[in-house]
């Protein structure tokens, strides 16, 4: 059997262009996203996923796709990650159940699913590129490049990026206490990702609020693992480390150095307005702020915005980690 | 091209079997854990064993030479895959349903399951599902057992992801559904069984371990009685959107007080073969009685084997608790709100 045979389109060529974001959320992934995708936004209601000016007419050099989650579907979690020897792992069925056969995923038939996993993935991704076609959309390419923006689905990083190993892998880091503190700020009463049925909704206790800071440092860390070894694991010339704060200081170079690396149009004027049309200054006041999703774009914020306590549990947690990836404990 | 348009993309070709043949010759088990599943897929599945760390999923009597008409899948969990659960439970203008990941994004286009690219992803999980199924019937075939000259019936006990049987469902409906009902009091008092301190369950690293305190054991009784009620509203919904004749709704109870009986009727509507003294023989087998002492009672897989325990093991609030919750499922699935079975 040849689980790509009957499609039409090069599998190879096609998994070669995919662009795969992975690390964590609150990171600015959708802010890098979007300007690698430049002039292409991100909207969840339209039919493809994105969206462009109306009666624009030049050629779209990347296509968007925001939180495609194959990830949560090829490695399901299965709750808070933990340590194990050691090490802080994400839970997922996978590990859980890879050692039995009779497991959809298992370890024993991995040379049947793994094939027809990449085969299914690759053609969702494609259906995108035939349909932004069919809507008017010019490409850059045939196949075009393709960002898929996978932060929420790290925990599967490492089983994603085996299966498209000539993908690049954009490894998005940031300082985990600024991750922490804005995923605080996004899960209390009123904030955005409460209002979107996502999240807490505030504290009733002290000590939930402590078990929530104890949760997210164990999913950061673990999620770091995961990152890492799949990072480690890829092909040098088809990955990158990125710095949110490295991001936010020089936009300007971190992005024509990945516009370089993606073949993607970099001229020293295209880049600079694509990071003024993209900058938190650019931002309406209304749409930024504490409680919305474009928060402050300050980093470590978090040492106002955590209590002693937990700056000192999160430091237990993500201390080796924070270390690994170059932050200051 | 992958969608419907297309001029020569097929989600089945290159398949080295028949897709539709091999999709009819499948059984999903759905309904809930704690409710005979196991017992019913061997008996179904004889003389194959489930045994999840065996090279092939399964285990047979060594030497064993005779045919095998069907083939056991044991916590196939594929659902879990194309539908993710949360780990919680919402409700739906008061009914409560699974949280999952589907549920949560479908109708974001990006999302890689979502509603707007379903023509793109659903044959395709179909296929994933098929192929990695006939995986297992060919391995069986080199491993020298004599299944069927075409296919043999492949018999998928995932009562661990009734949660997606909806959404399963509809990817298969040539195959055949067996939605395994029991009273869901004693599903809970298994349940509790399991996690306790000395509990089978605890014992895998799954388990609870106990309670701390009684609050906090009736707020697990709380949650898994909306587990086992968002359960049934997907299973139920999955029954009800299937084939009548491609369906069965096959009562704990009932195969317990009746064993030959049911799984006769079974076998029949599977066209196993079901000649009385064969059926005879598998029941006996199976039964709770040939079950070693030690592997059996109190924190055991196999407990009790006796349908209403729940009256004694629940304590009232529980009871009361419990019937709150799953009071309408219990009587639209045949039990009575506070005797035996109707």
């Amino acid at each position: 059997m040849r689980p790509n045979a009957p499609v039409e389109f090069d599998d190879e060529a096609l998994e070669a262009n995919l662009v795969w974001i992975f690390g964590s959320p609150r990171t600015g992934s959708t802010w890098l996203l979007e300007m690698l995708c430049h002039p292409l936004k991100v909207d969840p209601n339209s039919d493809v996923g994105f969206k462009w000016r109306e009666g624009w007419l030049g050629e779209a050099p990347a296509l968007p796709v925001n939180e495609f989650l194959i990830s949560s579907h090829i490695v399901p979690g299965n709750g808070v990650a933990q340590m194990e020897n050691g090490v802080v792992l994400p839970k997922t069925l996978n590990r859980f159940s890879g050692a039995f056969a009779s497991y959809a995923f298992s370890a024993a038939y991995e040379d049947v699913w793994r094939p027809e996993v990449r085969r299914l993935t690759l053609i969702r991704l494609y259906a995108v590129v035939e349909r932004a076609r069919e809507a008017g959309l010019k490409l850059a390419g045939d196949p075009p490049l393709m960002v898929i923006k996978e932060v929420n689905g790290s925990h599967g990083a490492d089983v994603v990026m085996s299966l498209f190993p000539r993908s690049r892998m954009i490894f998005l880091v940031r300082d985990g206490r600024d991750v922490l503190d804005s995923l605080l700020d996004a899960n209390k009463a009123g904030s955005w990702l409460t209002k979107r049925g996502g999240g807490k909704g505030a504290y009733e206790t002290q000590e939930e609020r402590r078990e929530f800071v104890r949760e997210n440092c164990l999913n950061w860390a673990g999620r770091m693992t995961i990152c890492t070894r799949a990072y480690e694991d890829h092909d040098p010339a088809l990955r990158r480390r990125i710095r949110y704060e490295d991001l936010l200081a020089d936009t300007d170079g971190a992005l024509a150095d990945l516009a370089g690396w993606l073949d993607l149009p970099g001229g020293p004027k295209r880049i600079q307005n694509i990071a003024k049309t993209h900058s938190f200054e650019a931002v309406p006041e209304k749409r930024k702020g504490p409680g919305k999703v474009r928060r402050r774009a300050t980093p470590g914020g978090w040492r106002e915005g955590l209590t002693h306590e937990e700056q000192e549990m999160a430091l237990k947690i993500m201390g080796s980690r924070l270390t690994e990836l170059g932050y200051e404990q | 091209m992958t969608s419907a348009a297309s001029s020569s993309y097929s989600a089945t070709a290159g398949l080295p079997f028949d897709d539709e043949e091999f999709e009819s010759k499948l059984v999903w088990i759905w309904g809930s854990p704690r409710t005979g599943s196991t017992w019913l897929l061997e008996m179904l599945c004889y003389p194959l064993e489930a045994k999840r760390s065996a090279p092939l999923g399964f285990s047979w009597p060594k030497e064993w030479i005779g045919p095998v008409p069907s083939v056991p899948v044991d916590e196939f969990l594929i659902s879990s895959h194309l539908v993710p659960h949360q780990g919680r439970v919402v409700d739906i203008f008061e009914v409560p349903y699974p949280a999952t990941l589907n549920g949560l994004f479908q109708r974001r286009s990006s999302y890689a399951f979502s509603e707007e690219f379903a023509d793109v992803w659903r044959p395709e999980a179909r296929r994933l599902t098929l192929v990695r199924l006939h995986a297992v019937v060919e391995r069986a075939r080199k491993a020298g057992l004599h299944l069927p000259a075409g296919l043999p019936i492949v018999v998928i006990k995932e009562v661990n992801g009734s949660h997606a049987a909806d959404v399963v469902m509809s990817l298969f409906p040539r195959s055949r559904m067996i939605f395994m009902l029991r009273d869901g009091r004693d599903v809970l008092d298994s349940l509790l069984d399991a996690n306790s301190p000395d509990g089978w369950l605890t014992r895998t690293g799954l388990g609870k371990g106990g309670f701390d305190s009684p609050e906090e054991r009736l707020e697990w009784v709380r949650d898994s009685c909306r587990n086992w009620t968002a359960r049934m509203n997907v299973c139920a919904r999955a029954y009800d959107a299937h084939d009548p004749a491609l369906r069965r709704r096959v009562r704990y109870e009932d195969l317990l007080a009746d064993t030959p009986g049911v799984l006769g009727e079974i076998a029949a509507w599977l066209d196993l073969p079901n000649d009385e003294s064969r059926i005879q023989a598998i029941v006996d087998r199976h039964s709770f009685s040939t079950v070693p002492e030690r592997l059996r009672g109190s924190g055991k897989r196999r407990r009790a084997a006796t349908p209403g325990r729940w009256r004694e093991a629940l304590t009232p609030e529980e009871q009361e608790m419990a019937l709150k919750i799953m009071g309408s499922r219990l009587t639209e699935l045949g039990y009575d709100g506070d005797s035996d079975p109707i």
